[in-house]
């Protein structure tokens, strides 16, 4: 079993490399969606008591949207795509070309959809990468505060609780009028990276 | 006026004056533990139902370890009273592990079996809390994003 507390640099670099791509095909996807121009930050890996890793992401008191997506096949885990409360709103409104989008239904409809191609996008480069299968679940959304939606995910559906891993993508959307933000965490099982590194040939 | 936030798995006591706050509360258990005579006061943010007791990750040895450290400030242990927050169910949707509920359970349970009157609860729901409890007066604020605040 790989112990996530002593991965080696090499193992590190080479999931935020994974990471990386997911995250490049994910960009893609939104920038074509919006035809804007989305850019990707280095991905981080986020290690530590539940604290630590939910104080690294955001404030727990932050308003965020948030869509959960369980993937399974060959590798197992969750992803989970935050937006600020603010910049959710403004993506719905970028994607269907309108001022205000109401009512809320089809805002966080419209949310939920755009993540789950995201995810989707992200989860198929991974297994594509590595040749392996991975299925999506459907998505499911909540709009609340950070700390309740992050401690709830790895709690009550992730396998660890005393050691969190997760990989950390920062979106940006550059060239529209204020830049927005999304954030990507993808919550590996720990057989899981296992497997990503036998496959990468990263076992020692 | 001092206010401190207390970490998930982590307690904290205080007498007299201060806010103790624990921020983002989702399937967490939060236990607010009140000597109302002595106005000493503690905070446990708890996560996971059962195992290991001593640990403050749990409400069994969170609770003892908040009354060990008000008795040691002169609270009486019969003047104690209980409030509960949290253990909701976020993205009740999908199938888990309902630890939520489970926190909620062994939290009432703990406390009945030292016999500490619980005179306040906001648990459940789907919803995050963010709780401050002034320690001057007992007060309990629990403010939420979808469902408004409330005082306990």
């Amino acid at each position: 079993m790989i112990d996530a507390k002593r991965l080696s640099a090499i193992q590190m670099d080479a999931l935020k490399e994974v990471a990386n791509i997911g995250s490049g095909h994910a960009a893609t996807s939104l920038s074509q969606l919006l035809g804007k121009k989305v850019m990707v930050r280095v991905p981080k890996i986020l290690t530590g008591t539940l604290n630590d890793v939910i104080m690294k992401i955001a404030d727990p008191d932050d308003i965020v949207a948030s869509v959960l997506l369980y993937f399974l096949g060959d590798l197992t885990g969750r992803t989970l795509l935050l937006y600020p409360y603010e910049d959710a709103q403004t993506l719905a409104d970028l994607l269907i070309f309108q001022d205000r989008v109401e009512p809320k239904e089809l805002q966080e409809s419209l949310l939920k959809e755009v993540s789950n191609i995201l995810s989707c996008s992200y989860m198929n480069a991974l297994g594509e990468l590595l040749g392996l299968l991975v299925l999506p679940s459907v998505p499911g959304m909540i709009v609340d505060m950070v700390g309740a939606v992050l401690s709830s995910v790895i709690i009550e559906f992730g396998q660890d609780k005393d050691f969190i891993f997760c990989v950390e993508t920062e979106f940006d959307f550059t060239d529209s009028e204020r830049p927005l933000r999304a954030y990507f965490i993808l919550l590996p099982d720990s057989a899981s990276l296992e497997i990503i590194f036998k496959k990468l040939n990263l076992t020692e | 006026m001092d206010s401190k936030r207390i970490g998930i798995g982590e307690i904290s006591v205080s007498r007299e004056n201060g806010i103790l706050m624990a921020n983002g509360v989702g399937s967490c258990i939060v236990i607010v533990l009140y000597d109302p005579k002595q106005r000493i006061g503690g905070l446990a943010h708890c996560f996971l139902p059962e195992g290991d007791s001593e640990s403050f990750k749990y409400p069994k040895g969170a609770i003892k370890g908040i009354l060990k450290r008000m008795e040691n400030l002169g609270a009486e242990k019969n003047r104690i009273i209980a409030k509960l927050i949290g253990g909701a169910s976020m993205f009740s949707e999908f199938k888990s592990q309902k630890i939520g509920e489970r926190n909620v359970i062994e939290a009432r349970r703990v406390l009945n079996d030292l016999n500490i009157p619980i005179v306040g609860e906001d648990v459940f729901g789907n919803w995050g809390r963010t709780v401050s409890f002034d320690v001057r007066n007992g007060e309990v604020r629990v403010r939420s994003f979808r469902h408004g605040d409330k005082i306990l």
